[in-house]
């Protein structure tokens, strides 16, 4: 059974008589422990699909699956908890909050997560993540006062704080210089070796080229 | 709803002066509110009880201060002749304490103070002095004895209760006796309990109010006033001072309520620009919310929590100021939570239409993104 299984998933935007396709019936399975590369021009629906898996965004029609479930059956409160604990989210321009400090950016997910968990246990949770993407000694700092790598690895241990499953990378170093970009794809590349899976949204081929699997989108359609 | 009430705090942290201003503003407001509310109040009443004593065609007395050193001698007559005698002509002395309660207001009534405000049925057959007790009296009760009097004192038991809103006029102005021992004496003796009956005098002829008086009484009863006591007394006809009262406190009332509501529209109008602001200016973060998991109630209760901590203290504080300033039991406060929770629903509920409309996560998208 897939992970994640998708049946001509459309979106559509209406604004006034006007109506978009932005994604127009992509049917994609993406198994445990894989890493897939979606890839496009502007405009081609590549993050409106992404924000289709994570439970960002509801499909105008077709099914998506979560481990063999039709996530249409979902209540809030279970899409609530997928979100916070089974998907982790990255996007390019880091989405930290600018006043909050690293912990406490990092602290979000888990204040809504399943688990009640305490102060201390949580602040330990966020420290063993921020570790794990070596910003360690940057717990304190306010995101405003990071690098754009640091700010990166902040948001990416964000989104590795409730060991999800999945990761969903939109453009993770489209905001970085390439060096560090490589660094980022590589700490990314390296979670994908531990288990977890990867969908990642990106321009940049060479790192589309690393990924185990590459798909093209064109149009709201895989080509 | 602890992590959204230290997120509501954390966003009132971040623009403390303006969360602030628009608390003083509130209060400034509501203040207003309360003072119109006070004057339509006051008014109602005034109106209600002057309209009540309508057809006794009152009229009462202003003096004329210069004249009160010039006295020749003391018309005892007079006063008996008028407030015994006649039975059409009232007056109080209000300046008396009782040795054993201190604190209890004190009111004499004599001549026809029970009949013309319709006080306790008939006392005719019931020789003075009587007591009785205010609607909110509870250190005398019903039954209980009270030592009236210094020269000449005399234990008067409190005969019953008055019912609640009883009230009396007092140079013109209704007063309650809600909060007061009424005891009711006869011009005759009254002077005999006091020492000092002189200054006792000077009151009960200001506090005089003749009922339905003719022209030729009132000329009479001024000009021996005048010849015995030097006292100029200028007579005041109470219903033509009831409507004079009632167009100067009705003016007042919406001038005062004009004022409120434009403040109150501008303070209003003020806040929820205020919050719209704030929403506007923290999408991304409630779209990093969303993401990590926050369901949209928990972003409408961080709004209804800010403006709950806005709206409530200057609410309250108002209220509690109010009440206090007229006595009334703080229980009352009670009767403020509806109003109150409807004025937050309406401030909250602009933000977070504007929060259910706006597609957050279009605040995330980089380049390859959909309008």
């Amino acid at each position: 059974m897939a992970l994640i299984s998708m049946m001509s998933l459309r979106k559509e935007y209406r604004r006034g008589q006007h109506t978009t396709h932005a994604v127009r019936g992509v049917s994609l399975e993406i198994e445990r422990g894989e890493s897939i590369a979606v890839t496009g021009p502007s405009g081609c629906g590549k993050t409106t699909l992404l924000n289709m898996v994570g439970l960002n965004a509801v499909p105008t029609s077709g099914e998506l699956q979560i481990q063999g479930f039709k996530t249409k059956s979902f209540s809030s409160s279970k899409l609530s908890a997928l979100r916070s604990s089974f998907f982790g989210y990255i996007v390019q321009d880091f989405a930290l909050i600018e006043d909050y400090t690293a912990l406490e950016n990092v602290e979000i997910p888990l204040l809504y997560g399943p688990e009640r968990l305490g102060r201390r246990e949580r602040h330990q949770r966020v420290k063993a993540a921020l570790a794990r993407v070596g910003v360690e000694n940057k717990v304190h700092q306010e995101a405003r006062n990071l690098s754009g790598g640091q700010r990166q690895r902040v948001a990416i241990a964000r989104a590795l704080v409730s060991d999800p499953q999945v990761i969903l990378a939109d453009e993770p170093t489209g905001s970085l210089d390439s060096e560090t970009g490589h660094e980022v794809f590589s700490l990314l590349i390296e979670l994908v070796q531990e288990g977890k899976t990867l969908i990642l949204v990106t321009h940049n081929l060479d790192l589309a080229h690393q990924c185990g699997r590459r798909v093209q989108m064109k149009d709201g359609l895989i080509v | 709803m602890i992590t959204q009430l230290v997120f509501s705090f954390r966003d009132i942290w971040r623009k403390p002066v303006i969360f602030g201003f628009f608390a003083i503003q509130l209060v400034v407001a509501l203040f207003f509110g309360f003072v119109s509310l006070d004057q339509v109040r006051t008014s109602v009443q005034h109106t209600t009880v002057a309209r009540g004593l309508a057809d006794s065609r009152l009229v009462f007395f202003s003096p004329n201060i210069a004249t009160l050193p010039q006295r020749r001698l003391t018309p005892t007559e007079l006063m008996v002749t008028t407030l015994d005698e006649s039975q059409r002509a009232y007056s109080v002395v209000t300046s008396l304490k009782l040795q054993d309660y201190p604190g209890l207001n004190v009111v004499v009534g004599l001549g026809a103070f029970a009949e013309t405000f319709r006080l306790a049925g008939d006392l005719s057959a019931i020789p003075k002095p009587i007591a009785f007790v205010g609607h909110d009296v509870d250190v005398v009760q019903v039954g209980g004895v009270v030592e009236f009097g210094e020269r000449n004192t005399e234990n008067i038991a409190v005969r019953s209760r008055l019912p609640r809103g009883s009230s009396y006029i007092l140079r013109g102005t209704p007063t309650s006796l809600d909060d007061s021992l009424l005891i009711l004496v006869d011009a005759k003796s009254v002077l005999g309990y006091f020492f000092n009956s002189w200054q006792h005098f000077d009151e009960i002829m200001v506090n005089m109010c003749l009922v339905d008086p003719t022209g030729a009484e009132l000329a009479q009863f001024v000009s021996r006033i005048l010849n015995d006591a030097g006292v100029a007394l200028n007579p005041i006809d109470l219903n033509a001072h009831s409507r004079q009262v009632h167009d100067g406190n009705f003016y007042g009332a919406l001038f005062f309520l004009v004022f409120f509501g434009i403040t109150m529209v501008y303070t209003l109008v003020g806040i929820v620009v205020n919050m719209l602001q704030l929403i506007d200016s923290h999408l991304s973060e409630y779209a990093i919310h969303l993401l990590s998991g926050a369901r949209m109630w928990h972003l409408y209760a961080r709004v209804f929590i800010y403006v709950f901590v806005l709206v409530s203290p200057p609410v309250m504080l108002v209220s509690w100021l109010f009440l206090l300033m007229h006595q009334m039991p703080m229980y009352g406060l009670v009767g403020v939570v509806p109003p109150l929770i409807c004025l937050i629903l309406l401030l909250a509920g602009f933000p977070i239409l504007k929060l259910y409309k706006t597609d957050l996560f279009a605040h995330l998208r980089s380049d390859d993104q959909w309008h």
